[in-house]
């Protein structure tokens, strides 16, 4: 049966022990704040832009992609100019002259009209993954710009061809409009001449729109009527009829047709084509209860993480130092157990964690805006638990360290191993198994994952978070417990 | 132990209850001797000396009396039970000063001393609880601390104490709970020939108050403080005897009147090397 007055003792005298060192309480709390604080204000938003060099023959395109980047002057690019050379462009990327150099086909348009699409090349030497990340989004926005620029360009000239078919379009109603007097007056030699003249008309207007530079894809993108130029021509033929007998029904026929050009023409000529390039704009609208900003976004993992490494090394230096030779014997020979000892010291522990957090949370909340917890007893639970699994975490690295360097070394494992897996710069998502079971093996994961849903996403978190930690926590505590007594080597 | 040196020793407890008897005990480790068939009886109320040089077998003769070790073979008992399998009750009946006893170094002298009070089971910090026991615990951490010419320096952060006073500490956190027996190794070592006497004669005053107290020291001359002295030679107990009765055992019934410890010691352990005495029958 543990003493409480032992326990006592223990637990008093780590937290008097550690009370006594204010710089180190002070270190605790204020050492994570002002990294946060100067990571925060330290990191630009916005990436850094790329100087780029276009490479291209001297032709329309490399004229119109130069003529896009400096009209459009994207973020990500500072723009250093065209050049013909090939093997000169990637010189200058080796030579660190450049960031990235885009090569443009040689030939785009045999390539097109080979139907095949024509290769952007984007070369690059970087190093960094995250940079190559944005030089990826960006190359490929790019490209999709400028075949939209493309694409614009074809509409642009398919409206200007239209201005022809409007003068053709009417022309040929005038002279469908004589024909119909013509037929209306009963003056059959006079309506047979006029079918005469409008025939060829509709055939010219045929020919135009099919050679409309993509007029008639146009047409058929907005709902017009498919194969129009055989519809005219169509009713070319029925006028070339009727110029040889009274027909008025293929003369109503021919003025319904076009009716329709004309509609279609009209419409095409309405378009902006800016927008049927790009029908869709893009708006994101984030559903968090505050604007995640990136120190935001990391205080909380900050928390969970101060959380982890004071347990652990607390937990793990305290049990070493009385290792040295003298306190050994003494705890040894004393009528103190295991047992109590590890229980003094974890209370200890989560009164000085508490005191960390409250003053670590009261800088995230008051500097950087992070939401105050939307549920107070499971965010308490939450840290409590978090600081209990470390703490036990901590008494295994005791267990199994020699010296208190061992211990020391261990400890900063566990914290760099925590940075990379615990979810704070790669989602866990990301991380596969069994690779994962490293991140659920670290207790700042779960306090990070919940700390994130009461504070940042305002909303109750998940009951196995607090699972998981009782595991870990009940895990290294019984292990350590098992192991402890065998270290009896004073370091 | 010699045949006559266990007879007189028996001789000395007759009157007494043994409060630590070792039978034939062995204990050694590869590549070092440990102790070899090692017999001894400590009388209650006596100051008993282990004396001998570095790595004769003391601190493995401490280790297996203070149950942190077991022996090969053999027999240790302590106030009449293994000390290999004490429970927390009769590990309150001992008290232990260590070669380097090594506490908190950020609290204070008292902080500590309350502390070691506490893993005995005085409640000594209660005082906003002030019950009956508390007081009396308190009371005791005050009267140990003028035992020891501590209280004017028990607010001093053990960082900050003298090696002196750090030693003292060691020893009141030993005998704050009052221990039946009183285990120190080498409790003078470091500290000035005045500090030491003024150990040794609290050491007297606790045992003339009924404390055990088992003692080992490289320092021979603090032999002549002791009531018994057992000296240990390559693990094995070459004599046990009062101090005279060592002089005796040194230079017979007329010793020099000069003739220091240190020369009965030197006179016994060259007599032991050259196997003309108690050595032999070890």
């Amino acid at each position: 049966m543990p003493s409480p007055v032992r326990v006592a003792a223990f637990a008093r005298g780590e937290t008097v022990s550690t009370l006594r060192q204010p710089r180190l309480l002070l270190l605790l709390i204020l050492g994570p704040f002002l990294v946060l604080f100067l990571f925060g204000i330290g990191y630009r938003d916005t990436l850094p832009a790329l100087s780029t060099l276009v490479v291209g023959a001297e032709d329309d395109l490399t004229a119109q992609v130069d003529a896009f980047i400096r009209d459009e002057q994207p973020a990500s690019i500072d723009y250093r100019g065209t050049e013909t050379d090939p093997e000169a462009g990637l010189q200058a990327l080796r030579d660190g002259e450049v960031d990235l150099v885009i090569v443009l086909p040689d030939n785009a348009m045999a390539a097109l009209e080979a139907s095949e699409q024509a290769v952007i090349q984007v070369h690059h030497r970087s190093l960094d993954p995250v940079t190559n990340e944005q030089i990826a989004v960006a190359s490929d926005i790019a490209v999709s710009q400028i075949n939209d620029q493309v694409l614009e360009e074809v509409l642009v000239v398919a409206q200007q061809r239209t201005a022809d078919v409007d003068a053709e379009l009417a022309t040929a109603r005038e002279q469908l409009a004589n024909l119909r007097a013509n037929v209306d007056d009963q003056d059959i030699a006079a309506a047979q001449a006029a079918a005469a003249q409008v025939a060829p008309e509709l055939d010219r207007l045929a020919d135009l729109l099919e050679s409309g530079g993509g007029v008639l894809g146009v047409v058929s993108a907005f709902g017009g009527p498919e194969d129009l130029p055989g519809r005219l021509r169509d009713a070319a033929a029925q006028l070339e009829q009727l110029a040889q007998i009274d027909g008025v029904e293929q003369l109503d026929r021919a003025t319904a047709t076009l009716e329709e050009v004309d509609q279609v023409v009209r419409q095409v000529q309405g378009i902006d084509p800016a927008v049927a390039v790009r029908p869709f704009a893009l708006e994101i609208q984030a559903e968090t209860p505050v604007a995640i900003a990136l120190d935001t976004y990391f205080a909380p993992g900050v928390l969970a993480l101060m959380l982890q490494h004071l347990g652990v090394t607390f937990a793990a230096l305290a049990l070493l130092r009385e290792r040295r030779a003298g306190t050994l014997e003494v705890l040894q020979v004393s009528p103190a157990s295991m047992g109590e000892r590890l229980a003094g010291k974890s209370l200890a522990f989560l009164l000085l964690g508490a005191i960390a957090a409250t003053g670590l949370t009261a800088l995230i909340v008051g500097v950087f805006g992070v939401p105050l917890p939307v549920h107070w007893v499971t965010f308490i639970g939450l840290l409590a638990l978090t600081l209990v699994a470390s703490i036990g975490m901590g008494f295994l690295v005791a267990a199994v360290s020699r010296t208190d360097s061992q211990a020391v070394q261990t400890a900063m494992l566990l914290l760099l191993a925590t940075i990379f897996f615990c979810g704070m710069f790669m989602p866990l998502d990301r991380i596969l198994f069994p690779i994962r079971w490293i991140s659920y093996a670290l207790p700042a994961t779960h306090g990070f994952l919940g700390l994130q849903d009461l504070m940042l996403l305002q909303q109750p978190t998940h009951p196995s978070l607090f699972v998981a930690l009782a595991v870990i926590a009940v895990v290294t505590t019984v292990v350590a417990r098992l192991l402890l007594p065998r270290r009896t080597e004073a370091i | 132990m010699s045949t006559k040196a266990m007879a007189e020793t028996r001789g000395l407890a007759a009157e007494r209850a043994a409060v630590v008897r070792a039978d034939d005990v062995w204990r050694t480790f590869a590549g070092d001797v440990g102790v070899q068939g090692l017999s001894m009886l400590v009388p209650e109320r006596t100051i008993f000396g282990l004396i001998g040089p570095s790595g004769s077998g003391k601190s493995t003769t401490v280790r297996m009396l203070l149950g942190m070790d077991a022996p090969d073979r053999g027999e240790f008992r302590v106030l009449d039970a293994d000390p290999y399998r004490f429970d927390s009750r009769q590990r309150r009946r001992v008290g232990y000063l260590p070669q380097s006893a090594a506490f908190y170094p950020e609290l204070s002298m008292r902080h500590n001393l309350h502390l070691m009070a506490s893993l005995y089971g005085l409640p000594s910090r209660s005082r906003f609880l002030p019950t009956k026991r508390a007081r009396a615990a308190r009371g005791r951490i005050r009267e140990t601390l003028e035992f020891l010419d501590l209280e004017d320096r028990q607010k001093v952060r053990l960082a900050k104490a003298s090696g002196g006073e750090q030693r003292r500490l060691g020893l009141a956190a030993a005998l704050v709970h009052q221990p039946d027996l009183l285990v120190l190794d080498e409790p003078t070592a470091g500290v000035d020939p005045l500090l030491r006497r003024r150990i040794w004669d609290r050491l007297q005053a606790l045992r003339d108050e009924g404390t055990t107290i088992f003692v080992t020291t490289q320092y021979v001359e603090e032999a002549a403080d002791c009531d018994l002295v057992a000296f240990l030679v390559d693990g094995r107990i070459v004599v046990v005897d009062h101090p005279d009765g060592l002089r005796r055992a040194a230079f017979g019934d007329t010793p020099p009147e000069d003739a220091t410890f240190d020369d009965v010691f030197v006179t016994l352990l060259e007599r032991y090397r050259s196997g003309t005495e108690g050595g032999q029958d070890a």
